[in-house]
């Protein structure tokens, strides 16, 4: 295993002391909805315009479907809609986006598909062990983009619970506490999967470099 | 590893994640989200929405007042004697004595309520009278008494009113009756306060009114055979009834009360069922920090009255 232990660190370091760009914008998120549930339909487009990419780019790769990651990213933005009226700002509202994306999804699963929902709600932390081999050689892939595309392969491939924190911390921006507060786990557990996910995708990545 | 290997990562990431949502899609959530802030209150309802309101209000408290009247056995008419079950006495002497008029628009008990009733109740036509202002004080509480309770109840309060004995079994009777009619709402899933629920996946967004539509009738024919149910069950004795119910009750809650790691895992619907059943068991602390939990797992849900504190 490529593990390194201050990747451990470097997350409990980045989470602390590390605000992401959306993190400095979350008061400015909480305002605009507040506007919105006060009214204010311009309000409710900014939001939209600053979250609707992630959170669409969420379920995409989550679901890997294109016209499911449709329906749900929709009932998503309806379910904000209805529930101006209750929002209050508890924390940011990054983290309450994606607690209701969260709880979508599960709802997707429970009602599709009794495997893909033991897969996202078991810890499946252990990693796989990456087949060198079956990465595609340096020589053949060279420009950068191919690299990006090669990620994207690889994204996907992670376990689902994985997979989901990788994409609350991508997508979202949100830290280790707010992935935690979004998903229903621990903060352990979430630091574990997202160690176990970045070392899957150095892994998969060591030729692109 | 180090730090920078992870903004490489992301770089990377970010390089080939560009998607976006479709701008139909886009401008259909934006307009959905415009009207919802944008739809003013219509002329009428800006002219005659308070007013309205205010009727309301005064018809709803003297409903809870007089309800509450009935229900205190201090406050009980007089026993009925059989006059008041007897045909309505000409219409003449009944104008001359002051009647109570009563809203025309009240709604009648269904059919099989009346069909349900024992010959004693049966033979009181106030219940079915199509002109309620020919009733005198009397006879309107008596209608209204026999309007109000559980279909099981309207037998016996006429015939223990004709016996003049049983005024003190009535309020537990009732109080009984409105702990049954709450447990009866806890038996009926799902919530109807829930979000609506989303159709088969598989479905296509036009598919949701049909898939909704067969939800609720699913859910209003469980409703109607617990009902049933309940109208086919002996009576009990009012305090064994009371006393069943609220051992029900703690019981329920006994068994409702988790870990907290536990109940995050729950589906949100039986999260709310068990907080109601902590709530008909006067477990209100608890309830209230359940249902605190709740709304900071599920945001996106609508709570239910029966899970909000009560009303002070």
């Amino acid at each position: 295993m490529n593990y390194d232990a201050g990747a451990d660190s470097h997350l409990a370091h980045e989470a602390a002391n590390h605000p992401t760009a959306a993190e400095a914008a979350g008061d400015a998120d909480g305002a605009l909805m507040l506007a919105y549930a006060g009214g204010d339909a311009g309000a409710f487009d900014r939001l939209y315009a600053r979250h609707s990419g992630g959170s669409y780019r969420y379920f995409l790769r989550s679901l890997r479907n294109e016209a499911l990651a449709h329906e749900l990213f929709q009932d998503l933005w309806m379910n904000l809609i209805r529930a101006r009226a209750t929002y209050v700002v508890e924390a940011r509202f990054a983290t309450w986006l994606y607690r209701m994306a969260h709880n979508r999804l599960i709802d997707h699963y429970r009602r599709s598909s009794v495997v893909q929902l033991v897969a996202l709600e078991t810890d499946d932390d252990a990693p796989d062990e990456i087949n060198a081999d079956s990465a595609p050689g340096p020589e053949t892939i060279a420009a950068s983009r191919q690299a990006a595309q090669h990620l994207l392969q690889q994204v996907q491939a992670l376990p689902a619970a994985q997979r989901e924190a990788f994409l609350l911390q991508e997508e979202g921006g949100l830290s280790l506490a707010e992935i935690a507060a979004a998903t229903g786990a621990g903060i352990e557990t979430v630091k574990s999967r997202l160690r176990y996910a970045m070392t899957r995708l150095r892994q998969a990545m060591k030729d692109f470099r | 590893m180090s730090e920078e290997r992870d903004r490489e990562l992301s770089r990377h990431y970010r390089a080939a994640s560009a998607e976006m949502p479709p701008p139909a899609l886009g401008r259909a959530i934006r307009a959905a989200a415009a009207q919802a802030v944008d739809a003013p209150p219509g002329r009428w309802q800006r002219k005659w929405g308070l007013p309205l309101a205010m009727a309301a209000s005064v018809v709803l408290g003297l409903g809870m007042v007089l309800r509450a009247a009935l229900e205190r056995p201090d406050l009980q008419p007089p026993p009925v004697s059989a006059t008041a079950t007897a045909p309505y006495p000409p219409a003449a002497e009944v104008r001359g004595s002051g009647s109570v008029a009563m809203p025309s628009a009240m709604p009648t008990p269904e059919p099989a309520v009346r069909s349900r009733a024992a010959p004693a109740a049966a033979a009181a036509p106030a219940v079915a009278a199509p002109a309620p202002e020919r009733q005198s004080p009397q006879q309107a509480v008596s209608a209204e008494m026999q309007r109000s309770p559980a279909p099981t109840d309207q037998a016996s309060i006429p015939e223990s009113k004709a016996q003049g004995s049983a005024d003190s079994v009535a309020a537990p009777a009732a109080s009984a009756r409105d702990r049954a009619r709450a447990e009866l709402s806890l038996r009926v899933p799902p919530l109807a306060t829930a979000p609506a629920a989303p159709a088969p996946e598989s479905a296509r967004p036009q598919s949701r009114p049909l898939a909704e539509s067969a939800q609720g009738q699913v859910a209003g024919t469980t409703a109607n055979a617990a009902m049933q149910e309940q109208r086919a069950a002996p009576p009990m004795a009012p305090a064994a009834r009371a006393k069943a119910l609220g051992a029900d009750a703690a019981q329920s809650a006994d068994s409702n009360v988790l870990g907290i790691a536990a109940e995050a895992e729950l589906p949100a619907e039986e999260w709310l069922r068990r907080i109601v059943a902590l709530r008909l068991a006067a477990r209100h602390v608890e309830a209230d920090a359940s249902l605190a939990r709740f709304v900071r797992r599920h945001p996106d849900y609508r709570v239910p009255q029966q899970a909000r504190p009560p009303n002070p």
